[in-house]
């Protein structure tokens, strides 16, 4: 993360809890990033003088003194070619060392599709799993969920519809992915040699929950890079669904908000519509009009 | 001089702003960041802080920002060139929008200032005139769009000119109108309606007393919908509401139609933008996007939005009503809409109501439903506006307060049940469950007696009857098993069957098979009863079970097959004399 010169630290942290911390700073922006004391944050409220952040990792052992830092620009991604074939985590940084991709940066969970500029769905990606191409065929440009208990396969069905849909790029979100599962993705990829058509924004397990707010966005930046962009056919798979509302959940309850009914959080509603914006699914093709 | 004032704080899309002067709740205000302005609308004001709700993204905003307040509230513009057009939740003009994405801050105009109509005056010099009264006229595609006496203006007038027949812009003043004080009015072809308050300017509101076609067997024969009347459509997710609302948006017996797509996946209206320009009203032959206005506030568009969509698309069918037509709005869903109210209820740490919806869920719900309805127009013309909306209740659970608010508010019922979807019996109205209170309506029993036949609803109570009984004779078949119960009840449950398959369900994919007109509608009913008054007296019940499934199959094919065609003829017959041998 790239810090401006000359920019203000604050030390001074007037509130605490679970999931935030609450200061006085000055010109700040709404939904920017910050760092308390080397850890990243967000802004999520402000009243006069008081700013909220949402610290992803959450606040254990940040200090009152801990050194805040605003970093004057919402969450980003850099978007390029070079994404493709590479794993990610939550904040777009690559996971394995490596090179940053070079490119544009773009605000993540940016403006939408004019739903007017849209085409209609018609084309078919055949995944060569009878039950959804006779029953549920999948369709160029159209959202899919797949409803699973967690004692079922799930990610290994939509591994292998990842694998047989002819998508010129394959975009995959875990949230709150075991360990195990994110290796079985990443070998499953190499084997098939499709390494070249994926790019991967993981959460694992072993990562902060609040973190898997930010995947979706990132995942789909760069699908709308790749489609918008390139012109290309991307297939998106965001996994697990239940456990990014999870996370929502968790950030409202640190956030000493009364839950509701069926402990999701009636503030969490908004946030999860929010993101529902852009995503409503387990996985998504996005599709261009031929126009562009 | 407009209020101003400063950006005090920011909880997502709420914004509190420190004030300069007088606002009013549900003001309309802009706040400016960098070279855009984001729209927004007063929802609570303490002391000289108002809470505004902001349609947009807030990212970025700081404290100190500038907000100008409009003295309005939030506006439709109503005005010649509104029908077939595609707006967001705030009458943008999503075809004018160029780019791919909408960028915030984004505004286009609702209608097209520079086009020329032509116009011609219906009022005469001397004439007095209120609120609604028509003045002039322009042919808006196959229309006559009404220039009215703008909805605002609160007295009566007298004309004192009218501009003559010619080709102007909506701008051009077509009317002087003098009031009481000897003031003068300019009134041109455009006006501004606040779209949280009902259009009055009729003089009654009298019960419907007509039903309104819709080619569905299971809303026409079994729970008709009223001419002005209310309804709605509950069913778990894919149990086939949007394919319900798009067939009757396809073949309703309305001069126009408004759809409201509201917090619902984008590619279902995508579907309407591609087709609807093509497809042909089966009723007057013009292009079904001649008669369709969509407003759209997609799962992907701004939830603050949501709410201002079904407005706007109120207070648009309100104005054509206005001018003697009849307008059928749709909303999909109407959920959506109230979870934004939840939602920013929660924010403003109202005191909630039950699953966190505002304790006046309930009011807004029905206020809203009772703006549809049947008026009588002074010059003696009707409209009406007749409101469809689906309720997507979470798992499917009825129990919940937007379907137990919209229930206390809408005429009619039309449960879609999961069990029906999943065995495709589509569509999946319960037959059961669902109701139609203008069945009631002692108008609309003598209005279906006069126009479809006598004694016809007695005849639909007898249908219901039948399929009450056989699913209870189904009941006793599973628990004591085929042998156990009299062939009787085998009979009973297979004619609940013959009644299902072929008036209930209803393949909304098929070409023919999709839009059943009245006169078909009653065919077929009176066809079904009169083969199930018929007792058989089977024997066995696998005799019972081979002769029903084959009359179905049969019926099913005269409701593929082209009306009185030949074909039509072979298979009515065949299954009169399968019915008569036995
Ligand atoms: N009348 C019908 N005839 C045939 N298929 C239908 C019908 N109604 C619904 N379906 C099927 O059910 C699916 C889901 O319907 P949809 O209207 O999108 O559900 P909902 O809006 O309730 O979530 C449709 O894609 C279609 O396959
Ligand atoms: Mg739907």
């Amino acid at each position: 993360m790239t810090t401006k010169a000359f920019q203000k630290i604050y030390t001074k942290i007037d509130n605490i809890t679970k999931a935030t911390v609450t200061l006085r700073a000055t010109g700040v922006g709404n939904d920017e990033l910050a760092t308390v004391g080397g850890h990243l944050a967000q802004v999520v409220k402000i009243m006069g003088d008081q700013v909220t952040l949402q610290v992803f990792e959450g606040t254990e052992g940040i200090s009152t003194d801990a050194e805040v830092l605003f970093h004057g620009v919402p969450p980003t991604l850099k978007v390029g070619d070079g994404l493709a074939g590479r794993f990610f985590n939550a904040y777009g940084e690559p996971l394995e060392g490596g090179a940053p991709v070079e490119g544009e940066e773009r605000e993540i969970g940016g403006p939408t599709v004019n739903p007017f500029r849209r085409r209609q769905p018609s084309e078919l990606i055949a995944t060569g799993i009878a039950g959804i191409d006779l029953n549920n065929t999948i369709v160029s440009g159209q959202k899919i969920p797949f409803f699973a208990d967690p004692d079922q396969p799930y990610n290994q069905v939509m591994a292998n519809v990842a694998l047989r849909a002819k998508a010129d790029k394959i975009i995959l979100g875990g949230m709150g992915m075991t360990n195990d599962d994110f290796l079985y993705f990443k070998n499953l990829f190499e084997n098939a040699g499709v390494l070249d058509r994926i790019v991967c924004f993981v959460n694992t397990t072993e990562n902060p929950p609040v973190e898997r707010l930010l995947v979706p966005d990132m995942a789909l930046t760069a699908a709308e890079y790749f489609a918008a962009d390139k012109g290309e056919k991307v297939l998106v798979l965001l996994t697990d669904m239940t456990l990014y509302a999870d996370a929502l959940a968790i950030v409202s309850n640190r956030m000493d908000q009364i839950p509701s009914k069926d402990s999701m959080p009636a503030r969490s509603t908004r946030i999860l519509q929010r993101s529902t914006r852009r995503l409503c699914s387990c996985h998504r093709v996005v599709r261009l009009p031929s126009s562009l | 001089m407009k209020t101003t004032g400063k950006v005090q704080g920011i909880i997502s899309n709420i914004v509190i702003v420190r004030t300069e002067g007088a606002v009013s709740q549900n003001e309309i205000c802009y706040i400016t960041i960098g070279d855009v302005k984001l729209m927004a609308e007063v929802i609570k004001v303490i002391g000289k802080d108002a809470y505004v709700q902001v349609f947009d993204s807030t990212r970025g905003l700081k404290i100190g920002a500038i907000v100008e307040f409009e003295g309005h509230m939030l506006e439709a513009t109503l005005a010649p060139g509104i029908i077939s057009r595609n707006y967001d939740g705030l009458q943008n003009d999503l075809e004018r929008m160029e780019s791919l994405f909408i960028e915030r801050g984004t505004k286009t105009d609702p209608i097209d200032y520079e086009k020329l109509w032509d116009y011609k005056p219906l009022a005469k010099v001397g004439d007095v005139v209120t609120a609604g009264d028509w003045l002039g006229e322009v042919k808006e595609l196959w229309v006559d769009h009404k220039i009215m006496v703008p909805f605002v203006m609160e007295e009566s007038y007298t004309v004192k000119s009218l501009t003559e027949a010619g080709q102007y812009n909506v701008n051009k003043v077509v009317a002087v109108l003098t009031d009481s004080k000897g003031e003068d009015h300019e009134v041109t072809m455009v006006q501004k309606w606040p779209v949280k308050k009902a259009i009055k300017g009729y003089v009654s509101k009298p019960r419907p007393s007509r039903i309104m076609e819709t080619g569905v067997r299971a809303i026409d024969t079994f729970n008709p919908i009223a001419d002005g009347g209310t309804g709605f459509i509950p069913g778990p997710f894919g149990a086939g509401k949007t394919v319900l609302q798009h067939a009757i948006s396809k073949q309703a017996e309305a001069d126009l139609i408004v759809m409201v797509a509201c917090g619902e996946r984008a590619n279902e209206v995508v579907e309407i933008f591609a087709e609807f320009p093509h497809l042909d009203d089966p009723r007057t032959g013009h292009k079904l996007m001649e008669r369709t206005t969509i407003i759209c506030n997609t799962s992907n568009m701004p939830v603050a939005a949501r709410e201002a969509s079904v407005y706007t698309g109120m207070t648009i069918a309100e104005y054509y009503r206005a001018m003697g037509l009849k307008v059928l709005l749709l909303a999909d869903s109407t959920s959506r809409w109230a979870q934004a109210l939840r939602e920013m209820s929660n924010r403003l740490e109202e005191l909630p109501g039950q699953d966190a919806f505002p304790m006046d869920l309930s009011s807004i719900i029905s206020s809203f439903y009772a703006r549809a309805g049947l008026v009588h127009l002074r010059g003696g013309a009707t409209g009406s506006v007749t409101f469809l909306g689906t309720v997507s209740p979470a798992g499917g659970n009825l129990k919940e307060p937007v379907t137990e608010s919209t229930k206390k508010a809408a005429r009619c019922f039309y449960a879609l049940s999961q069990q029906r979807a999943d065995s495709k019996r589509y569509p999946a109205i319960d037959p059961l469950d669902s109701y139609s209170k203008y069945l009631e309506y002692p108008e609309i029993v003598e209005y279906l007696d006069g126009h479809i036949e006598n004694g016809w609803v007695k005849n639909v109570m007898e249908g219901k009857t039948l399929v009450r009984r056989g699913k209870e004779a189904a009941e006793q078949i599973n628990i004591l098993g085929d042998d156990g119960v009299p062939v009787e009840y085998h009979e009973m449950f297979w004619k609940s069957e013959l009644v299902d398959f072929v008036i209930l369900q209803q393949d909304a994919f098929d070409d023919i098979d999709a839009n059943c007109p009245i006169e078909r509608q009653k065919f077929m009913f009176d066809f079904v009863m009169e083969v199930c008054r018929k007792q058989y007296g089977f024997v066995e019940f696998e005799e019972c079970s081979a002769f029903f499934k084959n009359l179905i199959n049969l019926f099913k094919q005269l409701n593929y097959t082209v009306w009185q065609s030949e074909e039509f003829a072979k298979y009515e017959s065949e299954i009169r004399s399968i019915v008569a041998s036995k």
